[in-house]
Parts: structure tokens; sequence; C-alpha cells
């Protein structure tokens, strides 16, 4: 019998997102859960059963080796309880966070607006239902006084061992005009890597709130994530999104900012380091619905050997959102021959009152600056080490706590010596 | 649901359409029997005929691209359009026929006095024997062949065969099919190896040409060394009564050519305008797709450049102006296939009222590939509230020794430039129509003078009534 019918056989026995019974099994076990949760899982389950079959030319999939993110090497869930931590003592006045099982049981009210928020809707909604109908955890972060939280909270999204798949539906809900700073961090498994972790999360920040939020991924260079974010900003709110991706085998990222108050602002930056056959598939969207806000997004890849990056990104205003200011750039370093990096930046605008641009370009690093660094004594390997670092530190700077911006540096200086 | 019956509706100032009668006509709608009349009536070889019904095969067979491209494809009724027509030779009106106001659109424009009546349709072919004689001579003498695609087919097999379908091939997408499969009119043209032409050649100085089809089919060979110009088109309103528009235009630029192509189109409102143009570039040739689009209902035109010679470049120049219910689609493709390949981009759009302009590019550079250079700048201005545009840039780079940079920027005229001029003494139409001419002022001075000059024009005459 050839392999490929063995492996055929083998996925029938095991655990499929195809077969019905999946979800029945798994709504059995949660039968205790309120009934609108319940309703909200059989709606996206069902959503999901009934999604087309992928098109063979899907525009949100451009470029994508989408195999790599299929669901068929799926074999089961992750254990909730090993797959996010919150770091002790986060919680501060006015400033609660708590997992997404435990508020079942005491007060499922705050997560009543789960439902209502969608995900980002860029591409992925096959992952973006199967995490509404399967996340047993996730994360519930609230600020409902004006407090300014100068510590950041931290939460640490665990690789599930090879096989098994984490989903992790969370939520931002910050009231007006309070502050408050996030570190996630994605880590990986290190007795049996190759785990998936599908994160859905949605924001929404009320009017003159600001949320600074760091993501730091270091998974395995086996494992996959898919990561997606809607976030919406009320009026003179401001969001900043801070992202440095280093590990994971495939990464799936979809993120939407949709400023929907007047004077909001929407900070995105986002860099990745590649090697071996990393993807990194980025897509974003800025969605300007109100007038006089500002977006800016900063989106940097380096790249080595025969890892691939793809950016798409769009930047959509409406008719109503006069005098918007928004930028986008995606700036790619390759550093060998198989080295590949795909550039999609878009612009949809409807209003006419706006200044918006994007650039995109895609290089290897200067001779002359590999030179200078040379004839400084430095060799080859440390100078392209230091220009690397210097670029991905764009978009990382952007962190205003001052420690946790030299922690994320540091971070991606050691993964450039390793 | 578009139908040829209703195009006498619709119409901005200056479009105008006559009733004809054709002596050859195809009827109707789209089937084996009216590729197997066309090719009847051209008398063509065997093979020909095969490629036809080959085409047509696959067009039937290609889905709509709307998974990419707007749904008012879905609007085309393939069923109502007549594929071929071939007008009688003689002129069916006198100048005196011609309305007042598109005389006077010639005027604004500064139509040359020959042009006029040919572009009014008043005589069937362009006067072109006093006008260009003396040129045509100099061509024949240098070897250069200029005809059209029935006769280039059928009379110089061992030239144009090789090339025929090759840059760009029957199914490249399900419009460049159709005109595989209906094709007509068009001009082939051959330079010879090391024949620089100082003059442009034009679509309307060739005599019994069918300058305006509906399926133009163009290709341009230039050998070894030559240079070449041409022009297709004018700025002059087209009187059109067909609603669907898909030429092909192949180039080949052999190792050290230059080929330049300068369109400008402006088409009434109700026109589809699907026009597939793709040049080939072999080693240290360059080709340049030099673009004025304004008018039509939809325009979709990506001139690309596939850079196959080391060395070779490959530049798209292109201006598109949607006003009212249109929508200019352009962009370009740049495929890279060689080391220290060179490309440039520069695109400009202007939208009016509701018009909607987007730019889709594709620039593609392979690892295997060294000191490949790309350069795009697209940038779009937008008048009104109502205005809209786009831009869906798709870039492609491996390796470590190519650089690609392609920026966008999107932007209206400033409150304060306007009020500058206003304070000068200009009137706010006059002054917004000077910011235009300003934002496109680089591009148009590509153009050869005759057309600057009268596109500036022509801008200007869009302008009228958008502001104020």
């Amino acid at each position: 019998m050839s392999q490929e019918t063995l492996s055929i056989i083998s996925s029938m026995d095991s655990y499929s997102f195809k077969q019905p019974e999946t979800f029945t099994h798994f709504a059995e076990s949660r039968s205790w859960e309120p009934g609108w949760l319940a309703d909200y899982r059989k709606e996206c389950w069902d959503s999901f059963a009934s999604l087309p079959e992928r098109l063979l030319k899907d525009e949100t999939w451009r470029f994508s080796p989408r195999a790599r993110f299929g669901l068929n090497k799926i074999n089961g869930l992750a254990d909730p309880k090993e797959s996010l931590i919150i770091e002790e003592n986060s919680s501060k006045d006015g400033v609660s966070i708590d997992l997404f099982d435990r508020l079942i049981l005491d007060q499922p009210h705050c997560l009543s607006l789960l439902p209502k928020i969608a995900g980002p809707d860029l591409g992925a909604n096959d992952y973006s239902l199967l995490t509404g109908a399967f996340a047993e955890t996730g994360y519930l972060l609230r600020a409902n006084r004006s407090v300014h939280s100068g510590q950041p909270i931290i939460v640490k999204h665990i690789e599930p061992e090879a096989g098994k798949i984490a989903f992790h539906h969370s939520l931002i809900e910050l009231e007006a005009n309070t502050e408050v700073t996030l570190v996630e961090k994605f880590i990986a498994n290190e007795t049996n890597p190759g785990g998936t972790i599908s994160s859905l999360l949605k924001v929404r920040l009320g009017d003159g709130a600001r949320l600074h939020r760091i993501v730091l991924q270091q998974c395995s260079k086996s494992a996959t994530l898919v990561q997606l974010e809607n976030f919406i900003i009320g009026k003179d709110g401001y969001l900043s999104s801070t992202n440095l991706h280093l590990g994971c085998g495939q990464t799936r990222v979809e993120s939407k900012g949709v400023l929907n108050g007047p004077g909001s602002h929407f900070e995105y930056g986002s860099a990745h380091s590649g090697d071996s056959n990393q993807l990194f598939d980025q897509r974003t969207i800025q969605v300007h619905e109100a007038p006089n806000c500002t977006s800016n997004l900063l989106c940097k890849n380096v790249l080595r050997n025969e890892a691939k990056s793809i950016f798409s990104g769009l930047i959509k205003v409406r008719k109503e959102a006069q005098h918007t200011d928004a930028y986008q750039t995606n700036r790619n370093l390759l550093l060998s021959s198989e080295a590949k990096a795909d550039s999609l930046p878009g612009l949809e605008i409807l209003a006419n009152e706006v200044k918006c641009s994007h650039g995109a370009t895609t290089s290897r690093i200067d001779p002359q600056e590999l030179f200078y660094l040379q004839s400084r004594g430095m060799s080859l390997k440390d100078a392209e080490k230091l220009i690397a670092l210097g670029f991905l530190s764009g978009p990382l700077n952007s962190v205003s706590h001052e420690p946790t911006r030299e922690w994320i540096l540091n971070s991606l200086a050691d993964s450039l010596e390793s | 649901m578009i139908n040829p019956s209703q195009v006498a509706v619709d119409r901005d100032k200056g479009n105008f359409h006559y009733d004809t009668d054709y002596s050859f006509d195809a009827g109707v709608g789209l089937s084996e029997e009216v590729v197997r009349y066309i090719s009847e009536v051209k008398n063509e070889e065997p093979w020909v005929l095969d490629f036809r019904l080959k085409a047509l095969d696959t067009f039937l067979k290609k889905p709509m691209p709307t998974h990419w491209a707007t749904d008012d494809l879905k609007n085309i009724n393939f069923d109502v359009i007549r594929y071929y027509l071939a007008k009688g030779q003689k002129p069916s009106r006198t100048w005196e026929e011609v309305p007042d106001d598109i005389k006077k659109t010639f005027e604004r424009l500064g139509i040359p006095e020959q042009e006029r009546k040919f572009l009014a349709g008043v005589e069937a072919q362009f006067d072109s024997e006093a006008a260009y004689s003396r040129m045509k001579e100099d061509l024949e003498k240098e070897g250069v062949i200029f005809v059209g695609s029935t006769e280039g087919l059928k009379e110089y097999p061992e030239i144009f065969r090789k090339w025929f379908g090759k840059v760009i091939p029957t199914s490249d997408n399900k419009f460049s099919a159709l005109n595989s499969a209906v094709f007509s009119g068009g001009s082939f043209i051959y330079i010879p190896p090391g024949v620089k032409l100082a003059q442009p050649l034009q679509a309307y100085f060739r005599i019994n040409a069918e300058n305006f089809g509906q399926f133009e089919r163009t290709l341009i060979i230039a050998d070894e060394g030559s240079e070449v110009m041409y022009m297709e088109g004018c700025t002059a309103p087209k009187f059109e009564t067909s609603t669907l528009h898909s030429a092909v235009v192949e180039l080949v630029a052999l190792k050290g050519a230059k080929i330049q192509y300068i369109t400008v189109q402006n088409w009434s409102n109700n026109v589809f305008n699907l026009v597939t143009k793709r040049a080939l570039a072999e080693e240290e040739a360059e080709v340049r797709w030099i673009d004025c689009n304004i008018g039509s209902r939809l325009t979709m035109k990506y001139p690309g450049v596939i850079l196959r010679g080391r060395k070779a470049r490959g530049e798209v120049i292109s201006i598109a102006l949607a006003n009212d219910g249109q929508h200019q689609d352009t962009g370009a493709k740049m495929v890279h296939a060689a080391d220290e390949t060179t490309s440039n981009v520069v695109s400009k759009s202007i939208s009016i009222g509701k018009g909607r302009s987007s730019y889709r590019g594709l620039v593609q550079m392979p690892g295997h590939l060294k000191g490949c250079k790309n350069n795009t700048e697209c940038d779009a201005l937008l008048i009104n509230n109502n205005s809209q545009t786009d831009t869906y840039p798709a870039i492609t780079v491996q390796g470590d020794d190519n650089s690609v940079q392609h920026e966008a920027s999107v932007s209206k005229v400033s409150a304060e430039q306007i009020f500058y001029m206003q304070q000068r003494g200009l009137s706010e139409a006059e002054a917004m129509s000077l910011c235009v001419n300003g934002f496109v002022n680089d591009l148009i001075r590509e153009f050869p003078m005759e057309y600057s000059v009268e596109l500036k024009r022509l801008i200007e005459l869009e302008m009228e009534g958008s502001v104020g």
C-alpha cells in the first residue's frame, strides 16, 4: 500500500474537522456552559462546515502556500489549562485580566461581547470560525477606571505538543480614558515541538482609551501560528501593536484596525526574522471609518536561506473619513538567493480630503555598508547581523515602555546571534 | 445589459456615432460559424483558422476573472455583440452632416484639418497618400513591412508566424482568447536590423486600415539594433458603435532594439475596453509603453514587458483619467527573466466626479538572477467627494542581488493652491485645471509634441464642470 493511502486511512480514524461528530462530542463535553455560548459555538461550527471548497485562486491567499496551514495534520485539541497562562500579580486597580474558562463559571456575562465582534475576515475564516467553536481558553482584559498602568500585563501562549491545536479566543475591552500595556509571549514547546496555535483576539477601545500591545513570538521552527486580530478604536483612542516574530515554521497573521471614532490613531509595527524555510504570511487592513484619524503601519522582514514572507496590506478609506492621514510601509531585506518576499500593498480611497501613501522595497544589504563595517574589523557575518538588527529594530522602537523595549530588542539581538 | 442598439444614449459631449452600412457582417453572437465566416471572408490559411477555433474553445472554457476584477465584467453580454464588420469603402456622409458640437470639439483640441474628416467618418480612410506618401516610399526603401493583420499573416508568414501569439498566448486570459478567435484589423510591422526610424509610425497612415476595429491584433517585430516608435489612437472622441473592445498587442524587441508604443485613447462612456498588451525584450533591448486612457465605461489594460535578455529595459508610463461612470483599471507588469534587467513604471491617475481609477501592478524577480532593478511610482489625484482610487501592486522578489522599490500616494489639490491662484485672478475651474495639468505634466512631456498639446487641451475639456 502506498504511503498516501496509508495516511488517508489513518487520518479517517483520527481527529478531523471534517466530521460533524468532532463538534457534537466537544459540545456534549461542555454542556454546562451558558446557552448563548453554546449557540455561538454551534453557529461558528455550522458556518465552518458550510464554507465553500477552497478556491484555487483566492485573492486573500495570493502567493501563499496554503497547504502549509492545512488542518489535516491536527489530531486533537491541546489541554487548555496548559496553553495559556497569565503571569501572576498582573491585575491591578481598575484593570482586570482573567482566563476565559474561569470567567465562564463565575461571570459569563463579561464574555457576552465576544460573539458580537467579528474576526478580521481577511482569508483565514476557517481558523476564525473553528476558534469561535472550539476555544476553551483565552483571556479577558478590561480596564474600567481611569488608570494608567505603567507595568505591562503579561500573557503567555504556550505552543502545544506536535499534532495538537490550541484555540485561544480573547477579548480586550478598555473603557474611556484608560491606558494599558499588554505583552503577549508565544513560547515554544521544548519537549515535543510542532503544535498549532490559533489565536483570535478582539479589541474594543472606548473614547480616549490607549492600548500598547507587544507581541513576541518565539515558538519552535516546526510550529504553526494563526494569529487573527480585530481592533476597534473609538474616538480619540490610540492603539499600538508591535510584533516581533522569530519562530514558527509558518505564521499567518491577519490584523484589522478599524478607526471607528474621529481623532483615533492606529500604530502597527511588525518585524520578522526568518531562517531555514520559515514562512511569514501577513495580511493587514487599516479601515478608516471616521474623519480626522491617522494610521501608520511598518512591516519589516529579514529573510535568510529559504525563508519567505508575504505582506499584503490595504488602506481602506471610507467616504465619510475625510482628513485621513494613513501610511503603510513594507521593507524586505533578502540575505540569500533563495529567500523570497512578496509584497501586496494596497489602497482603496473613497474620500478625497486625504493623505495616503504606501511604499514597498525589497533589496539586499548595500555592499558599501558591509564593506564599511568589514573595514572596521568586523567579520562579514557580524556585519550582516548588525545591519539586520538595526533594520528590524525600526518597528520595535515605537514601544514606549522602556524596559519592555529593551527586553524585546535584546530578544531580537539574541536570536540573530544564535 | 449591454445592447449595441442602445449606444446612442448615454453619450458625453463630443462622443457620437452614425449608423453605418457594412459590406460584410457576421451577425450577432459568437459561435464556430462566426469564426469560420471571419476566416473565410479574410481568405485565411488553414492554420489561422485552426488557431481561431482553438482560441474560441479556450474563450468558452475560461471563467470571467471576477475573483480579482470588477463585477462590472458580468454585464457584458457576448450574445448581442457583432464580432466582425467590414466597412464599405465609400464615404457615407459629407462634412456638412457632421454635427456642430463635434466640429467644435475638433477645433478646441486642435486636430489637424486633414484628420478631422477621417475622424468624423466623412472619409472611409484617412487621406494618407498626400500627407505621407514620401514617408511611405522611404519606409519601403528601408525594408520596413507595415501591413494589416490579415495581409501580414498571408503575405509574410515567414516573418510574422514565428512570433504571432507567442508573446501573449491565446490562453493568457479570457479576452486574449476572444481576440485570438475573432481578430481583425490592427497592424503588423517588421523593422529590419539596424533600421532606425526617425518618424513615428501611425496606425492611420496605412491605407485601407481597419484602424478602430473592435478586435485589433497588432504585432511589431523590431529586429536587432532597430528603433521604432508606434502611435495608435487619438485624443479626439471616438465614434464607436460597439460596446466591447478587446485588442491584443504583441511587441518583440530583438537584441539591442528599441520600441516605443504610444497609445492615446478617448472612448465613449459605454465601451468596455479590455486590452492585452505585452512585449518581449531580448538582450539590451528597450521597450517603452506610453499610455493615456480617457473615457470608456471600464478599461482594463496592463501593458507588460518580459525582460528576457541581459540588460533589457522595460518602461510603462501611463496617465488615466476617470470621469463619471468610468472605471480606469490600468497598470503594468514587469517580468524579469534575465540578469541586470531594469524596469520603471510611472503611473498617474486622476478621478473626477464619480470616476474610479485603479492601479494594478505586477513585478517578478526570481532568485537566480543578479542585478535586477525595478522602480514603481503611482500617484493618484482625487478631485471630487465621490471620486475613488485604488492601488493593488503585487511584488515578488527572490534573491540577494535584486532590488525593488514601490511607492504610491493619494492626494487632492490643496485648498491653498487653489486659493493662491484664485487671488491671482484665475477662476476656480481654471486653477483646478492648471493643477491637474501640472500633476501630469512630466508624463505628458513623454508624448510626441502634437499629442501632448492635444492631451493638455483634452484634460482641460474633461475638467470642465467638475469644480464649483
